[in-house]
């Protein structure tokens, strides 16, 4: 019944970017961790997950990306967030994420604000 | 003057029940049904979006912790349009109380990204702040979660 969520990488200047596709629920939590290990092994620093392809997303999906931030925090990486819908976006910053991950309007906003540190 | 049993059978007769089973997924189920509600009520896209967010919280509990993942036990969400306001019910089959209201604070995301609190528990803090109106009740049939969204905030 889910629209099984998919995570897949892509190198671009500057960032190293996660595509999130589908339902980020509890079930997105083997593909979202596995994308993350795998940019944490080629050794990324700026992570961006991209939400624009995501339809679904709930708290237990909003907790797989609340460890992925402890994680990159513990490594000093960089995770950056786009694609968010404006729903999607109050939600993180009633939930306060937007306090500890910038949350940007596009890929290139994104890519600025590395290129401009 | 119009008595008080007439209205509770109008009231009945525009309820929406929809019963599911306790397996993850299913609320998004509950989440459309409610989301296809408002829109027939006029609610704007971005308290639509609010409603959808809420009922499918609600619905999550109910399934994970209400009625333990056990498939053979429902979940039953009544949606009552009245005039200015949808009020949505969400009812498991739990044995054990809603904890007291005191009890549960706004969680910490501080505490959760270092690791003192687990990642989870943020259904019930985003109900609160998507809704009009909240109120958990439990009773010797299970809990319910009573949500009320005005039209006009």
């Amino acid at each position: 019944m889910a629209n099984e969520a998919r995570a897949t990488l892509r190198e671009t200047p500057l960032l190293t970017v996660i595509d999130l596709r589908g339902e980020v629920t509890t079930f997105a939590d083997d593909a979202i961790n596995s994308a993350y290990r795998q940019v944490s092994e080629r050794g990324a620093k700026n992570i961006l997950l991209n939400f624009s392809g995501v339809d679904h997303l709930n708290s237990a999906g909003i907790a797989i990306i609340i460890g992925v931030l402890t994680e990159t925090r513990k490594a000093d990486q960089c995770l950056l967030i786009t694609g968010l819908t404006p729903h999607y976006r109050k939600v993180f910053h009633i939930m306060g994420l937007a306090r500890y991950v910038p949350i940007f309007d596009s890929e290139d906003a994104a890519r600025q604000s590395i290129d401009s540190r | 003057m119009v008595s008080g049993k007439p209205t509770a059978k109008r009231r009945r007769n525009r309820t929406i029940e929809l019963g599911i089973p306790s397996d993850l997924g299913w609320e998004r189920a509950a989440m459309d049904v409610a989301a296809s509600v408002a829109r027939c009520m006029g609610f704007p896209a971005d308290r639509i979006e609010d409603i959808k967010t809420a009922v499918a919280e609600a619905t999550l509990n109910a399934i994970e912790h209400g009625n333990s993942l056990d498939a053979s036990q429902r979940v039953l969400i009544v949606l009552v349009p009245e005039g200015e306001k949808l009020e949505i019910n969400v009812r498991d089959r739990s044995s054990t109380p809603f904890p007291p209201a005191e009890a549960v604070g706004a969680p910490s995301l501080e505490d959760k990204l270092t690791g003192l609190s687990n990642t989870r528990g943020w259904g019930t803090f985003l109900i609160r702040s998507l809704v009009d109106e909240v109120e958990f009740t439990s009773t010797s049939e299970g809990n319910l979660v009573r949500m009320v969204i005005h039209l006009e905030p």
